[in-house]
């Protein structure tokens, strides 16, 4: 028996001759559970390594040792190396913007199909800002001529409606995307892959919190009319340079360092844009009008960049998807009902769970009562390290949101405990440059119920009121739950 | 009476902190019952059944808090206080506002991701709720840690799985169910202060270990390592796997001179195979198999003892013995009655304690071929915290004639039927399952003890009541608060022996209880074996008074 049965036993014994038999000296005792039993340890020169415990894996003891599993799973190791690398690897360009019904196959020849955010949803399931965008896009295209006759449209199916995170696209807060609106296309130059965005509509009475009235129509065809073709001129000479196109990751990683999160404060973001786009924004050949209305606009919108952000997040994100095993999470977003959630190794599928209502300031007049539950896909950043993750880097949007920067580097501190990666491209300097989260990872998530955090606005629950305040939320356990189990099974399920 | 309940939604506290919130409540003005408790479905069906109506939506990870009060306002208040103290602290997965500090890690990974390189921990100490342990274990083990596993309620099959897992790795897992070890002079979990010394200790039994090592230290011998292996350890099942691999690992260690092996009966395969590679270590070993007649199957080099002390002075004896005179050593008197080592440390007090008789061989021998005792007091009433200790305690009364019944009854005892009546000579493990189901084990909190003890002191058949007290770190900081007043008050009934397990050291001197415990008129035992001899004693002595 002795030697030859338990070899490893034996190198154990060799190994520890250095020191105790157990380990270096002092001890150093990892504590689970009972937080009294660290006393004892402490009182004989012993080191502790307490654990706060709470049961796991949403306090079900046969997912909690598939979890142990999991997670020591070389397969799902190798699939999370492998996704990250791929997001990481990514490089999101702005080379375009075009119409949507040129840019997304689907909404193009003619097809009475519209996109929205978050997971899919039924028409009559929609909350009122979803509800009202929708009525608004269809009368922007001229499908019907007045709201309730929309609205029959859509319930009767005769426009259809799918998540803009099927056709490659992410929008803000209600999301909606029609054939005629301008788009932003982002370039993925590791794949050739393209994404897109809408363009940022500012602030006050807009679709995307559900408004669709005249003001908000005749912004859409300005939209549509001037500012698209002028950028578009623009992107072609700026595609013409040397970089072919302008790369979003230096200004995104610019504007970290200069107090943006890019999800709820794109001030500096926005800025940089500017000053990038202005020469061929100048030489574009457009009269000094419409020039002059096209700065008013961006100029006028702290906001503007934030849609280009989460382009160039999903740009990033899709280089992930579809890696076997992989527990990365590539897509988090909310249709104002339910938030869903996409895995790498789980292809397509949504993983739901009811969308929170968002804790938060609200505006002079507002109230919770008054607010819709979590909307927009705007929680693409957040998914891409961005957001609620990066808010160290945002003090000042930290007391928008109803916290303060001590609280800012606390939320961007516990979001590294579920990361899978770091990305060195994106760095914190409240935290020491640390870099950002690069791939959240469901069953870290699982393990230590730290759920990813989210900056966002708040939309009023009903069509057209608009931004009633700002908030941290966080995502729903119920998808990582979900996720979890189906990719790691039940036995006999 | 009012029912009171509130929840406290996504609100993980562990055992001994809901059981702090629910005595509290329990205290509180008017509250005749309170219960604060992990929203599990036992525990809603429970509460239901107190009386609480409404929907009860609540899962696993919120605590539930019910009240039971002679009036609305004292319901309303306890149930306010107590769901107050539940939430004062802040939950660590979402943080506090302006916290500046690092939040506590909430899970393993992140706790390892906190002590780099040369801080790392080397060993796990698992505490959780049984249906979850096993999963931290295997995290523990993933992450190259010993484990030791405290919890109860681990399916075999895991442990097994968990053992298997370890051994492959070289690494040890301790438990589950494993109360106390030792290592590298750290306590883990329930272990007494004990010096450092030659003598490594191994067993599934965790107060028999804490009685070796506490006898040791009396002896003036101290302990190098004390390595829990878990109740089921040596069950066919598991075979012995923590057993055997730390048996090795003692055998290599150049710190242990002598290594003792402890335990409740085995499985006499799985005993087999244990003696087997205690034979192969190259140093001498002491194997106290409490039931089991070590010296015909042990092989040379293995001594048996047939107590706990006598495990100890064998032990402590081979330690200071030079090496070449080892051989020499026979295992004394299995089976037979424990002398007092002469010049021990506590020879005096027993010798006192029996009122300057020695206990022998001939008073045992008569009562076992019984003169029949029909006075009125003549029952026995053991009431034990320590399992082992318990167990012991009846081999003993058994070699002495006298027959028990008990709720973990050793061979020859006699199984306690549950709901009978106590009749008759009585050992009962308070630490039983059945007995600390939603309470705090009796050692660590003796009420239920005092509780039973109070009823033996009153009862007009009992003629001996026999306890344990067993200290160090996780026991009760004051463990005579319920009993010292009972044995104050009597002025006549049953004698009480006690023994005390501990060392003057631990952060409750045994000095300081066996004072007090003499002063209120208890017989004091210097070893839990020479306790229930003394039992034994008294309960014949001719001049004890009916």
């Amino acid at each position: 028996m002795n030697a030859s049965t338990n070899p490893a036993m034996n190198a154990a014994i060799d190994d520890s001759a250095r020191d105790g038999l157990f380990g270096p000296s002092p001890l150093g005792v990892l504590n689970v559970g009972l937080s009294g039993f660290a006393g004892a340890v402490e009182a004989a020169g012993g080191r502790v390594s307490p654990v706060a415990w709470r049961p796991p894996a949403g306090a079900d003891p046969d997912r909690a040792w598939r979890l142990a599993v999991a997670l020591s799973d070389a397969e799902v190791a190798a699939a999370n190396a492998t996704a990250v690398a791929a997001f990481l690897a990514a490089d999101p360009v702005l080379v375009d913007v075009s119409a949507a019904a040129t840019a997304i196959a689907a909404l193009g020849g003619g097809a009475r199909r519209l996109l929205h955010a978050g997971p899919p949803i039924d028409y009559a399931d929609m909350c009122g800002p979803m509800q009202g965008a929708l009525v608004g896009a269809v009368l922007f295209e001229g499908w019907a001529g007045d709201p309730d006759a929309a609205e029959a449209l859509l319930r009767g199916g005769a426009v259809a409606t799918e998540p803009c995170h099927h056709h490659g696209a992410v929008g803000p807060m209600a999301g909606v995307v029609s054939p005629s609106m301008p788009m932003w296309v982002v370039e993925d130059r590791s794949s050739g892959r393209h994404s897109f965005s809408s363009l940022n509509e500012g602030l006050g009475a807009v679709l995307r919190f559900g408004a669709n009235g005249p003001e908000v129509l005749d912004r859409l065809a300005w939209m549509r009319d001037e500012l698209g073709p002028v950028l578009a001129s623009t992107l072609r000479l700026t595609r013409s340079g040397e970089a072919g196109g302008l790369p979003l990751r230096p200004i995104m990683a610019q504007a970290l360092h200069m107090g943006d999160e890019v999800h709820n404060r794109n001030a500096a973001a926005t800025g940089l844009l500017v000053r990038r786009l202005l020469p061929d924004l100048l030489a574009s050949g457009a009269p000094v009008a419409a020039l002059g209305r096209v700065a008013t606009f961006i100029g006028g919108n702290d906001h503007f960049f934030l849609n280009l952000s989460m382009a160039a997040c999903k740009a990033m994100l899709r280089a992930a998807e579809g890696v076997p095993h992989s527990t990365m999470v590539t897509t988090m977003a909310r249709n104002g009902v339910q938030f869903g959630i996409r895995v790498s190794g789980a292809g397509d599928r949504w993983f739901e769970a009811p969308a929170p209502v968002v804790d938060g300031l609200f505006f002079p007049g507002f109230g919770p009562q008054d607010a819709a539950a979590d909307l927009g896909d705007s929680a693409i950043t957040e998914t891409a390290g961005l957001g609620g993750f990066a808010m160290a880097a945002a003090p000042a949007i930290a007391q928008f949101v109803g916290g303060t920067p001590a609280d800012a580097v606390a939320n961007s501190r516990r979001m590294q405990r579920i990361g899978i990666g770091r990305n060195p491209a994106f760095t914190l300097p409240p935290l020491g440059f640390a870099p950002t989260v690069a791939g959240i990872d469901v069953r870290r998530v699982l393990d230590g119920g730290v759920l990813p955090v989210i900056n966002t606005g708040i939309a009023h629950r009903a069509a057209g009121v608009g931004q009633i305040g700002a908030g941290i939320t966080t995502a729903p356990m119920g998808c990582f739950l979900a996720a979890f189990d189906a990719l790691f099974p039940a036995s006999g399920s | 009476m009012i029912v009171r309940w509130g929840v406290a939604s996504d609100c993980y506290r562990d055992s001994v902190a809901l059981l702090a919130v629910s005595a509290r409540l329990a205290a509180s003005a008017g509250v005749s019952r309170a219960s604060v408790a992990m929203a599990t479905p036992a525990n809603v069906a429970a509460a239901v059944d107190a009386g609480a109506a409404g929907p009860l939506d609540a899962g696993p990870s919120d605590v539930l808090v019910l009240v039971v009060a002679d009036s609305e306002e004292a319901a309303d208040a306890a149930l306010a206080d107590g769901l107050a103290a539940l939430t004062a602290t802040i939950d660590p997965a979402v943080g506090g506002s302006g916290s500046g500090g690092e939040e506590p890690a909430t899970c393993i990974a992140d706790a390892l991701a906190r002590s780099p390189g040369g801080h790392a921990p080397s060993v796990a100490l698992i505490s959780v709720p049984g249906p979850f342990a096993a999963a931290e274990a295997r995290k523990a083990l993933d992450a190259g840690l010993h484990v030791m596993i405290f919890s109860d309620n681990v399916p075999v099959e895991a442990e097994v799985a968990l053992k298997a897992l370890g051994r492959s790795r070289g690494l040890l897992v301790m438990g589950p169910d494993c109360g106390t070890a030792i290592l590298d002079g750290t306590p883990l979990a329930f272990a007494n202060v004990v010096r450092r010394g030659p003598v490594g200790l191994v067993g599934a039994s965790g107060t028999g270990l804490q009685e070796v090592s506490t006898q040791l230290d009396r002896l003036g011998i101290g302990v190098s390592q004390l390595i829990g292996t878990g109740g089921r350890d040596l069950s066919p099942a598991v075979g012995g796997s923590s057993t055997l691999d730390a048996l090795l690992l003692l055998g290599a260690d150049p710190a242990t001179q002598v290594v003792v092996v402890v335990s409740k009966p085995p499985d006499a395969a799985v005993a087999r195979r244990v003696l087997e590679v205690a034979g192969s270590l190259g140093k001498p070993v002491v194997a106290v198999l409490l039931g089991t007649d070590v010296a015909a199957v042990a092989p040379a080099g293995v001594y048996g003892a047939a107590t706990l002390a006598e495990a100890a002075r064998l032990a402590a004896r081979l330690a200071e013995a030079p090496a070449a005179d080892r051989g020499g050593f026979v295992a004394t008197g299995l089976g037979g009655p424990v002398a007092a080592i002469p010049g021990g440390p506590d020879a005096a007090g027993l010798a006192a304690a029996l009122g300057g008789a020695a206990v022998t061989a001939a008073t045992a021998a008569a009562s076992a071929h019984g003169v029949r005792d029909d006075r009125p007091r003549r029952w026995l009433r053991g009431l034990f915290s320590g399992g082992t200790l318990g167990y012991e305690a009846q081999l003993v009364l058994r070699g002495l004639g006298v027959t028990v019944a008990s709720n973990a009854p050793a061979p020859g005892s006699v199984r306690l039927g549950a709901g009978a009546g106590l009749e008759g000579h009585v050992v009962v493990d308070l630490g039983a399952d059945e007995f600390t189901d939603g309470r705090p084990h009796p050692m660590i909190d003796p009420a239920t003890r005092d509780r039973w003890v109070a009823e033996a002191l009153e009862d007009p058949t009992v003629a001996v009541v026999l306890l344990d007290v067993v200290l160090g770190h996780g026991a009760s900081g004051d463990p005579l608060a319920g009993l010292l007043p009972l044995l104050v008050a009597r002025r006549s009934g049953p004698d009480v022996v006690v023994h005390v397990c501990g060392t003057d050291a631990d952060p409750v001197p045994r000095r300081a209880v066996v004072d007090a415990l003499r002063r209120a008129g208890a017989l004091v035992a210097p070893s839990n074996a020479a306790a229930a001899e003394l039992a034994a004693e008294r309960l014949m002595a001719p001049e004890r008074q009916p």
